[in-house]
């Protein structure tokens, strides 16, 4: 019974690991961003949230919209100001960029925050627990983010495809450049890529300070965890995404049955092998579906 | 006051005037004090070799080229620093050189996007599709499977699909067979003369004589001959395509 519960809790924590990585996956199919600071994002809006609660003494589901839209203007001014700027500069400027704006943040945020480990307490949310059978129980938040990054991912993947503005926005991960010459400012269209790309970073950061602890650090493990995931699923395909986290997420588990400490080092060994054996991925192609 | 004579290519104030364009590429220049006027329903022709600079006007007419010099007029205000995204909402279309299609999306997407401008008029999926037969049988074919051919008439419906009052045509021919380009002008023989005014750039000099109400022959970034069909001879427009005007004139002269 106990192996039951590990798959099921590995397919838990493969939703946080496809929240993490949707926001990256996105990014990179409209704009070929590699956004080396996505994890290191992710975990201040976890920050933002944080002092919102302990520091304004605000109640968490006022602190949690806080932290997203401030990280949506985030996004947005990021992408203005700075990445829109290294874009046109070939294709190594950006994954540079973005690798320095990880370090900054880090070095930033232990400035700020020191390097003390914090969690973000939401009543009895954070321990609450399901029973499924018997012997069988979840975390109760653990099944919250699965549904949510199974509605984000979906919900994406149908306003992409769905939606007239979907359209808009996968014409312009073709060809920005065209897509001016049927009225559509293609920067806009990134701005708001990027904003909703943190958003979403910053929903898996809430969540993944809710059922565990970070420091200025976490944000590289949690980039790695997110490449992972999106290597697995294959670059691009939102439903992959979610895919490839349950299968890091699983194999975590699994090797944690055996010791606790190859819980890690499996999920890497797994990704190395996909890598080897499937480099595209599960679910190859584009992200459009 | 005698009234000016009727013109077949439509009235006399011009919908687009371009004035002493100077356009570079980094430190080359592409384009030489480049003036060109374009009238209402007018159809005029592009002519030049390749590299002549005809993209590049194309470009700064839509928007999409910044001249350092010059201006762009359209209905009579100036547009030289409007960027293309918004030229397109004020009715002016590029084509691109290359056709650029969205490749991941379908024919209809492709289209739909091209509609995005919503500006009023007849162009909608039915018409495009009415007009171009070829791109209705392609419907939910994805771009990045079409012949030449096919993607320059989805192109062509794709710009239609904004309303435009100014067609801008790049390379409308191009590496197409005789057969496909016939279809094409049959299909544009719908905008040709009936409102909407087009520049067009075509390699074939025949068919850009016969199609268009004026020409203009570009040669290294300068205009070097313009005039109606009637006006310049074949020899004059050929002379001016490969360079050799000035030696044609010094013949002319010896004779």
């Amino acid at each position: 019974m106990n192996w039951l519960q590990a798959i099921i809790q590995g397919i838990l924590v493969g939703g946080q690991y496809a929240l993490f990585a949707a926001g990256l996956s996105l990014m990179f199919g409209v704009m070929r961003i590699v956004n080396l600071a996505h994890g290191g994002l992710a975990i201040v809006g976890a920050y933002l949230c944080s002092v919102a609660m302990v520091g304004l003494g605000l109640p968490a589901p006022l602190a949690i919209l806080l932290a997203l839209i401030v990280m949506g203007g985030v996004g947005y001014a990021l992408q203005r100001f700075l990445l829109d700027r290294t874009m046109g500069s070939g294709e190594f400027v950006t994954p540079l960029v973005t690798f320095a704006l990880a370090i900054v943040i880090a070095n930033l945020l232990f400035e700020l925050f020191t390097s003390d480990v914090r969690s973000l307490q939401v009543g009895g949310l954070g321990t609450a627990s399901l029973t499924i059978t018997g012997s069988i129980s979840v975390g109760l938040i653990a099944v919250i983010v699965f549904v949510l990054a199974v509605a984000i991912l979906g919900g994406v993947q149908l306003f992409l495809n769905r939606t007239s503005l979907g359209r808009v926005v996968r014409a312009t991960a073709d060809d920005g450049a065209t897509v001016r010459l049927m009225g559509v400012n293609h920067r806009v269209v990134f701005q708001t890529v990027t904003a909703f790309a943190l958003v979403t970073a910053t929903i898996a950061g809430i969540a993944f300070g809710i059922q565990s602890s970070f420091d200025p650090n976490t944000g590289t493990v949690l980039l790695l965890f997110a490449f992972e995931t999106v290597v697995i699923g294959g670059l691009g395909s939102l439903w992959g995404t979610l895919v490839g986290g349950v299968v890091l997420g699983v194999s975590q588990t699994l090797a944690a049955q055996v010791d606790v400490q190859y819980a890690l080092l499996a999920g890497h060994l797994v990704f190395l092998v996909f890598l080897f054996v499937r480099p595209r991925g599960i679910f190859p192609g584009t992200w459009q579906g | 006051m005698t009234a000016p004579p009727p013109s077949v290519s439509g009235d006399d104030t011009p919908v687009l005037t371009a004035e002493d364009l100077d356009v570079f590429y980094g430190h080359m220049q592409a384009l030489h004090a480049v003036s060109l006027r374009v009238h209402q329903n007018e159809t005029v022709a592009l002519i030049g070799a390749n590299g002549a600079g005809k993209s590049t006007l194309l470009s700064t007419l839509a928007g999409a080229k910044l001249p350092q010099r010059g201006t762009v007029r359209w209905e009579g205000r100036d547009v030289t620093h409007v960027p293309d995204h918004r030229r397109v909402r004020m009715g002016v279309s590029l084509t691109p050189e290359g056709r650029r299609l969205f490749t991941s999306l379908t024919v209809e997407e492709n289209l739909q996007v091209g509609g995005r401008a919503k500006r009023r008029g007849d162009w909608t999926l039915e018409r495009a599709y009415e007009v171009f037969p070829l791109v209705a049988k392609l419907r939910n074919r994805r771009a990045d499977a079409l012949s030449g051919g096919e993607r320059q008439a989805v192109a062509i419906a794709r710009s239609l699909m904004s309303n435009p009052r100014l067609l801008l045509l790049d390379e409308v021919s191009l590496g197409l067979a005789p057969l496909i380009v016939d279809q094409l002008y049959e299909s544009l023989g719908a905008v040709i003369g009936q409102g909407t005014s087009l520049v067009l750039v075509e390699q074939d000099l025949e068919r850009a004589m016969d199609v268009c109400d004026r020409l203009y022959c570009i040669l290294e970034g300068r205009i070097v001959l313009s005039g109606t069909p009637r006006e310049v001879t074949r020899d004059e427009v050929v002379a001016a395509y490969f360079g050799t005007r000035d030696d044609l004139r010094a013949e002319e002269g010896a004779r």
